[in-house]
């Protein structure tokens, strides 16, 4: 093979790799997650959604509303639905969770060592379902290809947490679709690069004005035999939510 | 035969001719015999003790859980014992076999007393069974009650996880976790006494609750997560594992001896056993040589006398003879002395236990909660010590009698 040939030969591989790069970086990584956090959330959103839990031994449906003022960090949760559990609230204001026992009709309070547990036995964590860390101030992002996902061609984004971020997460992979930046799977690791769980999105559809994911699937990387699925019944977005829904009034009204 | 008498006579004869010398051998051996009768006991009573404090705390000989539920303690490797495995242990009950068993379940729980939320591990006891078979119930701090049969909502638990909590004796805490049945579980329960036990991993994190509410509380229905088994005897362990396991489906039932419930111990024991065998070692050989040296001083003192007994006839074979049984009387002697003096010894050491209680956070360390080292004396000791030490001073004389009975009568007579 002549130098000349070969000479040839990696100035293609070479434009061919940063070329690629240079369409990669076109969009910024910050920019697709706030963009797709903000197609999902909005800047308040009020939900009603149906959580599936399956494990080995028993299957559980529930109904539970969901309102979120994203800009001021409250959040607030109730389960309507099965009627054992119903009443059960959950409240985040910055960085405090609590949760209202129906049956003992007190308050405690979950503390943000325990927001990386799971949520109500789902393999939601705490953390998952009130939005405590943020994925945009918690960690540093980077585009790291393309990569097609069930059909759907997807940015291929790594969050890496930033040093004194209360997150444990050793890193994030995020899937979001080229076209319009929607999440359509997120990979959860460890310290150790280990796999633990992943979410998957699916069910695209316009609801509540805007078109995003409906369905939302977690399930632990290391056990075929539980997942926990959230499926959105309705939501609104950018609708005021008075004050009064993030307290601790509300949190424990009878 | 007249031989013999001849040989025997001399032999004990010249032991006592020489009484200072007889005494210092006579002493080593008794004192290094009593030393090795000691170490073994105090290392084989240690070892036994801390094993069994382990188990008896709150493990117990024998578990049988749903398969998978040791590695993975959660709520949902939950099994409903068969009717087979109840009759089995049973009848190894009524048998003697087995001093009792009994039923339990555990959780992870939030714990929240005020402000304060702390994990926990919650634990069912079944009161009066319990009695039989562990021991972490009973030991309540002062102002604090046990658990008896009556109690319903009443809990007790370890004195740090109710500092770290901030509450304490007469206290009502709320208790959150997830039913069996997926459903939210809150009790409000009321603390009745706090334990402490020196082990770290119960006082941080454990509440005993009785098992009747635990069932109800947690939804377990019909499920249970372990059965803990006391045995009598430790060498019946492995006979009455067989037979359960014989009773139950290998695929789905895991059934634990202590050694793979408190692995932790059974490391630690195996480093102090060797540690044993290296001391006791030592010892043998110090009594051996010291043996070998007294014998082998005695013969080139003599060596003059060997000379002349070999000048006037008498056989090479007896010399060497004579000089076996020298050193067979003093070990004799010395044993049966020795192992007198380490009887008692032991025997103070057993009533008396070694106290480190000055060192629990250094041997909580290693996962070591017992602090008091009794010795235990046993027949096989006895026997391995005597046997061992009469043994290596017996081979360790051959080579002295051998060089006496080798002498050239005509050099040796001239030796000085």
């Amino acid at each position: 093979m002549s130098n000349k040939f070969k000479t040839l030969c990696v100035s293609l591989i070479v434009s061919i790799v940063f070329g690629y790069a240079n369409i990669a970086l076109a969009v910024n990584a910050k920019e697709i997650i706030e963009k797709s956090e903000d197609a999902m959330r909005g800047k308040s959103l009020t939900g009603n959604y149906s959580i599936t839990i399956k494990t080995k031994r028993w299957t559980r449906v529930m109904e539970v509303k969901y309102q979120e003022n994203r800009g001021k960090h409250q959040s607030m949760l109730e389960i309507y639905a099965p009627v054992k559990d119903a009443g059960n609230r959950f409240l985040l204001i910055k960085n405090d969770m609590w949760h209202y026992i129906q049956k003992t009709q007190n308050t405690i309070m979950i503390a943000p060592s325990m927001m990386l547990q799971s949520w109500m036995g789902s393999d939601f964590s705490n953390d998952d379902i009130v939005k405590e860390s943020s994925l945009i101030d918690d960690y540093n992002q980077k585009i790291i290809g393309q990569e097609v996902i069930d059909g759907i061609k997807c940015y291929k984004l790594e969050l890496n947490p930033k040093p004194d971020a209360p997150v444990v997460w050793g890193k994030i992979i995020y899937f979001a679709r080229v076209s319009d930046y929607l999440l359509v799977r997120q990979e959860f690791y460890n310290e150790h690069n280990v796999m633990k769980k992943f979410l998957s999105c699916s069910n695209f559809k316009v609801m509540g004005g805007r078109t995003i994911p409906t369905l939302y699937k977690m399930e632990p990387s290391n056990d075929g035999e539980r997942y926990t699925t959230l499926e959105i019944k309705s939501i609104k977005f950018n609708i005021p939510i008075p004050e009064r829904i993030f307290s601790k009034q509300n949190l424990t009204r009878k | 035969m007249k031989d013999f008498n001849i040989i025997i006579q001399l032999a004990w004869r010249n032991i006592w001719r020489n009484k200072r010398r007889t005494v210092l051998t006579l002493t080593t051996i008794i004192i290094g015999c009593a030393m090795i009768l000691f170490n073994n006991a105090l290392f084989h009573g240690g070892t036994e003790k801390m094993i069994d404090d382990a188990v008896t705390i709150n493990a117990g000989h024998l578990q049988i859980h749903q398969k998978g539920f040791f590695e993975n303690q959660t709520m949902e490797n939950a099994f409903i014992p068969d009717s087979g495995l109840i009759s089995t242990l049973n009848e190894l009950k009524d048998k003697q076999m087995i001093k009792d068993f009994s039923m339990r379940v555990q959780t992870d729980a939030l714990i929240s007393f005020n402000d304060t939320t702390s994990g926990a591990v919650v634990q069912s006891i079944d009161v009066e069974k319990e009695k039989q078979l562990t021991t972490l119930h009973s030991k309540i701090l002062p102002g604090g009650r046990e658990l008896n049969s009556s109690d319903r909502k009443n809990i007790i638990m370890g004195d740090t996880l109710a500092k770290n909590l901030g509450t304490g004796v007469n206290s009502i805490i709320t208790l959150l976790t997830q039913g069996f049945d997926g459903s939210i579980c809150a009790e409000k329960l009321t603390i009745v006494g706090l334990f402490k036990s020196g082990n770290p991993s119960y006082d941080q994190r454990l509440i005993l609750m009785p098992h009747a509410q635990a069932v109800e509380t947690f939804a377990m229905g019909d499920f249970i997560h372990s059965i803990i088994i006391s045995i009598n005897r430790s060498s019946d362990l492995n006979q009455i594992m067989s037979k359960l396991k014989n009773v139950t489906d290998a695929s789905s039932i895991e059934i634990l001896g202590w050694r793979e419930l408190i692995p932790d111990i059974v490391q630690f024991v195996v480093i102090d056993v060797s540690v044993g065998y290296i001391f006791a070692a030592i010892l043998f050989l110090v009594v051996a040589l010291t043996v070998l040296n007294t014998i082998q001083m005695s013969v080139f003192e003599r060596t003059r006398e060997f000379g002349v007994m070999l000048s006037i006839g008498t056989s090479p074979k007896n010399v060497f003879s004579i000089i076996l049984f020298e050193s067979v009387f003093i070990t004799v002697i010395g044993i049966a002395a020795g192992l007198i003096l380490g009887s008692v010894i032991c025997t103070y050491f057993k009533y008396n236990p070694i106290d480190y209680s000055r060192f629990a956070s250094e041997f909580a360390l290693y996962g070591v909660y017992t602090t008091a080292y009794p010795a235990k004396l046993t027949a096989l000791n006895v026997v391995i010590t005597a046997v061992v030490i009469y043994a290596s001073s017996i081979l360790f004389s051959i080579i002295p009698a051998r060089r006496a009975s080798k002498l050239n009568p005509v050099d040796a007579v001239r030796h000085l």
